[in-house]
């Protein structure tokens, strides 16, 4: 795997300035609350605010190496040194990203400062790309950040090890700051160097969200009307108020609109749902294109309150090459219950 | 004894068969924020009069066409628009003012740049009778009746906008050295002494030798004969009055008209003289000097300047007056023609 995370912060919900609705499911470290907004988006769609004192985060598989790419938008400005994201081995902070009032960036070790920029502040309230590189080792360790595409600070052969283990299993957003600051997060993508894509910087990019509008084939049940992806594409999601229900062998594939974007580094296909007794059910997320299907590795649901279950497709399963704008208006996604 | 029951339940093991519910699903794409656009405008005009003489002809025919792509793209954009208008006429000696206004925006904006591209293109016709085409990229044409009225008008506007300020890291490197050299003096005779310090630093400035350099004797040096000399006189340094003199022969005659003209060719020969005068000589340096006249009269010698330059030529004035000054001083002047040797 090279591409780890996608989030765009698009399907949490439309009404801003509201807490984000499921945010929660895909975000399983950190507390969602109403101190995380939905705000607008940096180029399209919406985005995230956190007040300060308030983290969030996903976990991982350990990794030694993992680059971080996220839009972020200090929206006020700051009074204090702002610390926004952390690399994380399990509840041991290690390399963490810090925003200083003069709109600087600071790269600590836990807390032990490493370096400031200088001359690479970049303003409130303006929106900017960061991408942060930590190869986790206690002495050949290395950090690279980049500010819309360039490289304001690095190091290597140096203690970027914070816990116990020489790798990051949680990604932390985090806001630690004076009282009015907000933070505003969007257009996130984590990936490690394996593979043959995906594997370095990426420079300022951005996430598209796209729900479904069409039913392709399916087998599962609506809970109202006849129109299952009518069911799925709400935003925010309404869990039991409207759902399909499925059992074993059940597949269902839907459409969905034309996206604009040229060039398409990879699709994370996100799916809510949850068990409704106590039989233990796996889902697959599906990606079909043209003849061929895409499925990933079976996940099991294992709960009967509502849970996300989400799969990275890198590649277009028909071609084995990198999605295109056309593969992906002609694709198909949906699931099928196992 | 009787037994009292009080209650009364039955537990079963066992389970029901478990449904999945979805209630969401979406799809996200990690792209590089540049986007598929397409925009294209298809417009035609065409107007056929069919008129009486003397009205005029107008047609008039503006197009704009804006494409705005903001945010931080990294795409190249292109934006063509060919507009085409042609206004033809038939058969109409008398009309006074066909016109002809073709007026086209063309916009291209973008928020960031790797490269933007506008080509703008515009061909006009105008006919009259026979095909007269011009194709050129702002060239517009109007052809007119005899006698009547000519109005041109071209009117082109493009715009090439860049809006957005990004922050993009730069790096400019440039070296800078420095080097210092000066003199170091310990104690009062090292102050007289030749004893610069030179030291460290990688500029480019060359130091000066630390050994010191040779001061000139500043004598003047006879030799006889010039090659393989057996006679050398040394002389004092002369006197500061001394004289280069170079003789260019040339020949000038004056016309009856009164018109100077004069000749010159620049492979007749040229000659050299040095004049100099020597003061304060001792009579054994006399001695010496006459007894050098006598055994060179006529005869090429050599003259090592004060300057340390080598001359090769002849003493023109041997008949050179010495002067008898005061005791111990002794002067001459002679006159040396010869060149470097």
């Amino acid at each position: 795997m090279a591409l780890v995370f996608i989030e765009g912060f698009d399907a949490y919900g439309t009404t801003l300035n509201v807490a984000p609705v499921g945010m929660g499911r895909k975000w399983g470290d950190g507390t969602v609350s109403s101190f995380m907004r939905v705000r607008t988006g940096r180029l399209t769609g919406y985005s995230v605010s956190l007040d300060p004192g308030n983290a969030v985060g996903f976990v991982v598989p350990a990794t030694q190496t993992l680059i971080l790419g996220f839009g972020f938008n200090s929206k006020t400005a700051n009074l204090a040194e702002t610390r926004v994201v952390e690399f994380r081995d399990g509840s041991t902070i290690g390399i963490n990203l810090r925003r200083q009032t003069t709109g600087e960036w600071s790269i600590y070790l836990g807390t032990t400062h490493l370096a400031t920029t200088s001359g690479e502040a970049v303003p409130y309230d303006t929106w900017c790309y960061v991408e942060l590189r930590v190869k986790v080792d206690n002495s050949a360790g290395e950090y690279e950040l980049r500010v819309n595409g360039s490289v304001v600070l690095s190091a290597s052969s140096t203690d970027t090890q914070g816990g116990s283990n020489a790798s990051t299993d949680t990604i932390r957003l985090v806001a630690t700051s004076a009282s009015g600051v907000l933070l505003y997060y969007d257009d996130l993508y984590l990936l490690d160097e394996t593979g043959s894509t995906n594997n370095t910087f990426h420079g300022p990019v951005k996430v598209e969200t796209i729900f479904p509008n069409g039913d392709s084939a399916v087998d599962c049940t609506p809970s109202t009307g006849s129109d299952n992806y009518a069911l799925l594409d709400d935003n925010a999601v309404n869990d039991d108020t409207d759902y399909v229900t499925g059992v074993a062998t059940d597949v269902d594939l839907y459409d969905y609109p034309s996206v604009d974007s040229n060039v398409i580094f990879g699709l994370m296909v996100n799916t809510v749902c949850r068990e409704t007794d106590a039989t233990p059910l796996d889902i697959v997320q599906l990606a079909k294109s043209g003849s061929t299907t895409g499925s990933s590795t079976a996940e099991a649901i294992g709960s009967t309150t509502y849970v996300m279950r989400k799969a990275i497709f890198e590649e277009n399963p028909d071609t084995s090459s990198a999605w295109t704008n056309s593969g992906v208006n002609a694709a198909q996604f949906g699931f099928e219950i196992q | 004894m009787p037994v009292r029951a009080t209650q009364q339940y039955v537990e079963t093991l066992g389970y029901s068969v478990s449904d999945a519910r979805v209630t969401q699903q979406y799809v996200e794409l990690l792209t590089d924020g540049s986007r598929v656009g397409t925009h294209f405008l298809v417009f035609s005009e065409d107007a056929t009069y069919i008129i009486e003489r003397t009205l005029p002809v107008s047609q008039t025919l503006t197009l704009t066409e804006p494409v705005d792509v903001r945010g931080p793209l990294y795409m190249d954009v292109g934006q063509n628009l060919n507009l085409d208008q042609f206004d033809t006429q038939y058969k109409n000696p008398t009309h006074e003012f066909p016109g002809n206004v073709l007026d086209l925006l063309d916009t291209a904006s973008i928020g960031t740049t790797i490269s933007v591209a506008q080509m703008l293109e515009l061909v006009q016709e105008g006919r009259r009778i026979t095909r007269i085409q011009n194709v050129l990229s702002l060239v517009q044409s109007v052809l007119v009746g005899k006698g009547g009225l000519v109005a041109q008008n071209l009117e082109l506007v493009e715009v090439l906008a860049r809006q957005g300020i990004f922050v993009r890291g730069a790096a400019q490197s440039m070296s800078l050295t420095q080097s210092a050299t000066y003199e170091f003096p310990d104690d009062t005779c090292v102050k007289k002494r030749y004893t610069p310090f030179v030291g460290a630093g990688t500029g480019e400035y060359t130091p000066p030798p630390t050994t010191a350099p040779t001061l000139a004797t500043g004598t003047l040096t006879l030799t006889y004969p010039f090659a393989s000399p057996s006679s050398t006189l040394v002389l004092r340094n002369p006197e500061f009055t001394d004289r280069d003199m170079l003789n260019f022969n040339r020949i000038n005659r004056k016309t009856r008209g009164g018109t100077l003209v004069v000749f010159a060719d620049p492979n007749w020969p040229k000659t050299q003289v040095l004049s100099v005068q020597v003061d304060n000589l001792s009579h054994t340096q006399r001695d010496a000097l006459i007894t050098f006249l006598a055994t060179s009269l006529g005869k090429e010698i050599g003259l090592l300047d004060w300057e340390g330059r080598q001359w090769r030529g002849l003493i023109v004035t041997p008949n050179l007056l010495i002067t008898h000054v005061k005791r111990g001083d002794r002067s001459i002047e002679f006159d040396f023609q010869g060149a470097l040797a």
